[in-house]
């Protein structure tokens, strides 16, 4: 298998792992909850694990690139969850009086 | 297997014959929790001790087990059998990092939590037995009752598998 696409699948696997483990600690309330942050968490953790792995100061191993994308992904999750709560949090003065 | 293996597991029958007839969820969750379990021990027995990285996959199977739980759950007990999985992850996590170790220590945290879950659901059963057969109004062990109550409150299923009305 071409090594890119085998880092790829890697990550991928490694960013759904991190979407589940993310998802047993903090469940969204609404399906569409759940939609929102799959599509922000999967394509987090494909393109921010090299950034986690150097952070961490993993070496660049098959395992450590999963890991890496795991932690990317579950960091986006939480990062999603409390973006959306401050999004509805936050209410513009005009409708402050509602 | 050895014999704290073969403990659990006859613990796990026990449970589920007892609870067989009060709440068929139960027995599908510890038949769940068991497939994790025997899952897990033959990544551990395949890859050898010597590293820590099986512990992702053994973290992965409990993962997939606590979320069957938290898309399917209906009563308070089973809010708690959740919080217990949550801990056998980060006791996954704990060991895959080195923050507990020697393997040991691993498997007794894990084991002690999966203890915690049996007698949580054998636990529930039994009070709920022994509150029957007492009467529960006015009785002194009345708050038996109240236990059985408690955990068997309906909580609304975490909605992201089911549609808004």
């Amino acid at each position: 298998m071409d090594e890119n696409l085998a880092q790829m699948l890697i990550r991928v696997s490694g960013s759904m792992a991190g979407s589940m483990f993310a998802l047993v600690y903090e469940p969204p309330r609404s399906r569409l909850g759940l939609y929102r942050r799959v599509v922000v968490s999967i394509p987090s953790g494909v393109i921010f694990a090299d950034w986690a792995r150097e952070t961490l100061k993993m070496a660049e191993t098959w395992f450590n690139i999963c890991a890496s994308a795991t932690i990317a992904a579950m960091i986006s999750w939480f990062a999603i969850g409390t973006l959306i709560r401050l999004a509805k949090a936050w209410k513009p003065p005009d409708q402050k009086a509602d | 297997m050895n014999q704290y293996q073969i403990a659990l597991v006859v613990g796990a029958v026990l449970v589920s014959l007892a609870t067989l007839h009060s709440s068929p969820r139960a027995v599908l969750w510890v038949a769940l929790g068991a497939m994790s379990f025997a899952a897990s021990t033959l990544i551990w027995r395949y890859f050898g001790t010597g590293d820590t990285w099986p512990a992702f996959f053994a973290g992965l199977l409990d993962a997939a087990v606590a979320v069957s739980i938290i898309a399917f759950h209906k009563r308070q007990w089973e809010r708690y059998l959740i919080y217990i999985f949550q801990g056998m992850i980060l006791v996954n996590f704990a060991y895959l990092v080195r923050l507990i170790g020697p393997h040991s220590a691993y498997v007794i945290a894990l084991e002690i939590l999966n203890w915690a879950a049996l007698a949580l659901i054998g636990g529930k059963t039994i009070i709920g037995w022994i509150s029957n057969a007492l009467g529960a109004r006015g009785h002194p062990m009345g708050y038996l009752n109240r236990i059985v109550r408690a955990l068997e409150k309906e909580k609304q299923t975490i909605g992201f598998i089911h549609r808004a009305k």
